[in-house]
């Protein structure tokens, strides 16, 4: 990495001095040009002066046109031929002309040169930057449940405990694992679908049945978190992507609602389902803790976690939903997230193109 | 300011990981400290602002307002409640900059439940030295009660608020 980056910056400044040795090779020969005319009229205001003097010394007019061909005789006074003036003129802007257009096609190479590699090393520089990133957030994203784990053993090594506090620690170091779990799937995923290493299937799938599945997995812990899931979803209703894919979708944005409704301690998730004329939306509506508006951009970013008192999960790893919009990108469609405000639910909009060949 | 008491035995947890706050309040108090617990650098700057506390344990990657702001904020405004950043960012720099920040110490998570406990008593003991003194004029701050025993009953009011 570092070896390519000096390789970057010494052909930057190669192309850097190369375009100002262009510049100034231009300027040289321009200068030389007007020199060179400059010289040629010195030589041809000899000959007028020489055929003066022939003139002068008896010499015909006629003669002297055909010895000085570049010297125009009117009576005795020779002047210098107002063809010869303009043929000078003429050639310098010749020259002129033919450095300058072989200059800026010089130039202009050596200016998208520049522009290339000062863009090549702007994204790597970027790319650095959001390893550091995704690093920095990844430690400080494990590190959080595993202070939890030791510190829930470490209770239990230092204390005697009643039956319910230890099951208490013990429900915590479960739910923390479980996080971690999570959160090397999530990561992994996530990169996966980052470099684009994904291979996705396009199929025509019922989006009934998807949700169907997905929300029976979710039913008793709804129950236990006191919130009503409903899907009315008809039948009949295609979009074209992967089983998978749709499976992860669904269930992350689940799972999103779910968080953002566990701290105000129930509420209702709602799926709804309609057609539009070429596209197929499913919408997620939760009485959760919801988000700013202003933040429903920011929550599809990579670890965007806002605070359960201005936006959803406690325990979420920040790539729910960045998986979410991937997968849906993949898929040619969209998601959406709104809200009113904080405290006002959220509801999240899936968008897929309608599938073209809908299976009967 | 007010004149309350210096509260030795109260600590105030700034952490958003809500396992993780739990399991810190539920040792503090098995210690016998008292608690209050908060989830965001906002709500620790509002909640300070009305309450004293011997410590504050700080997270430093808090929603809202991050840990390190809420040391500067606290230190700009003259409060100069003992720091005890806790926070999974553990490199050298990142422990630079929370001293800097005015922090009085820094452990990296995760981190070992007894050292933790031990560096709490060690911050809080310091108010036990002013227990056996008449009272300060200005008594909110351990620091400036410690510079005050320092200087003397009869010398200069030490520059702190």
């Amino acid at each position: 990495m570092k070896a390519t980056r000096v390789f970057q910056l010494t052909a930057l400044a190669l192309v850097v001095v190369a375009a100002v040795q262009v510049g100034w090779w231009l300027f040289d020969q321009r200068t030389n040009a007007m020199e060179r005319v400059q010289a040629e009229r010195i030589l041809y205001s000899r000959q007028v002066g020489a055929a003066q003097v022939m003139l002068e010394s008896g010499v015909s007019a006629e003669r002297v046109r055909q010895l000085l061909p570049g010297v125009a005789v009117a009576g005795s006074k020779a002047t210098l031929s107002p063809t010869v003036d303009e043929m000078l003129l003429n050639e310098a802007h010749r020259r002129i002309n033919q450095y300058a257009w072989e200059g800026a096609f010089f130039l202009l190479a050596l200016a998208v040169c520049i522009g290339v590699i000062a863009r090549a090393l702007k994204a790597e520089a970027k790319v650095i930057q959001e390893q550091d990133n995704f690093l920095a957030l990844v430690s400080h994203q494990f590190k959080t449940p595993l202070a939890s784990l030791q510190l829930s053993l470490e209770t239990m090594a230092l204390r005697t405990l009643s039956p319910d506090q230890a099951r208490t620690l013990i429900d915590r170091m479960l739910s923390d694992l479980g996080r971690m779990e999570a959160m090397v799937t999530q990561i992994l995923e996530s990169v996966r679908l980052e470099r684009g290493r994904v291979d996705l299937r396009r199929e025509p799938l019922d989006l009934s049945g998807a949700v169907t599945r997905v929300v029976a997995q979710f039913e008793e812990r709804a129950r236990k978190d006191n919130i009503t899931i409903t899907a009315d979803i008809a039948r009949g209703l295609y979009v074209l992507t992967d089983p998978l894919a749709l499976d992860v979708v669904v269930r992350n944005l689940l799972e999103n609602a779910i968080a953002a409704i566990s701290p105000v301690g129930g509420g209702t998730i709602a799926f709804v389902a309609r057609r539009t004329e070429s596209e197929i939306e499913l919408a997620v509506r939760d009485s959760g803790v919801g988000f700013r508006p202003a933040d429903g951009v920011r929550l599809f970013e990579k670890f965007t976690r806002l605070h359960p008192g201005g936006g959803s999960s406690y325990y979420g790893t920040g790539l729910g939903l960045f998986i979410v919009r991937r997968l849906m990108q993949l898929a040619g469609g969209r998601v959406s997230a709104h809200s009113e405000g904080v405290g006002q639910g959220a509801r999240f909009v899936l968008t897929w193109p309608v599938a073209p060949a809908e299976p009967s | 300011m007010s004149d309350l008491p210096p509260q030795a035995n109260r600590v105030l947890v700034v952490e958003d990981d809500p396992h993780l706050a739990a399991g810190v309040v539920e040792n503090l108090r098995a210690e016998g400290y008292e608690t209050h617990s908060v989830t965001d650098g906002r709500q620790a700057l509002d909640w300070l602002g009305a309450e004293h506390v011997g410590l504050i344990v700080l997270d430093v990657m808090l929603p809202e307002v991050d840990g390190f702001t809420v040391c500067r904020t606290l230190r700009a405004q003259g409060n100069n409640t003992p720091v005890l950043f806790l926070t999974a960012r553990g490199d050298p720099a990142d422990r630079v900059r929370g001293l800097e920040a005015g922090g009085d110490d820094y452990l990296a998570k995760p981190f070992h439940l007894q050292e933790f406990l031990l560096r709490v008593r060690a911050i809080l003991r310091r108010w036990d030295c002013i227990g056996a003194l008449p009272p300060p004029r200005r008594p909110r701050y351990c620091t400036s009660a410690v510079m005050r025993w320092i200087s003397g009953p009869s010398g200069p009011a030490p520059g702190t608020a």
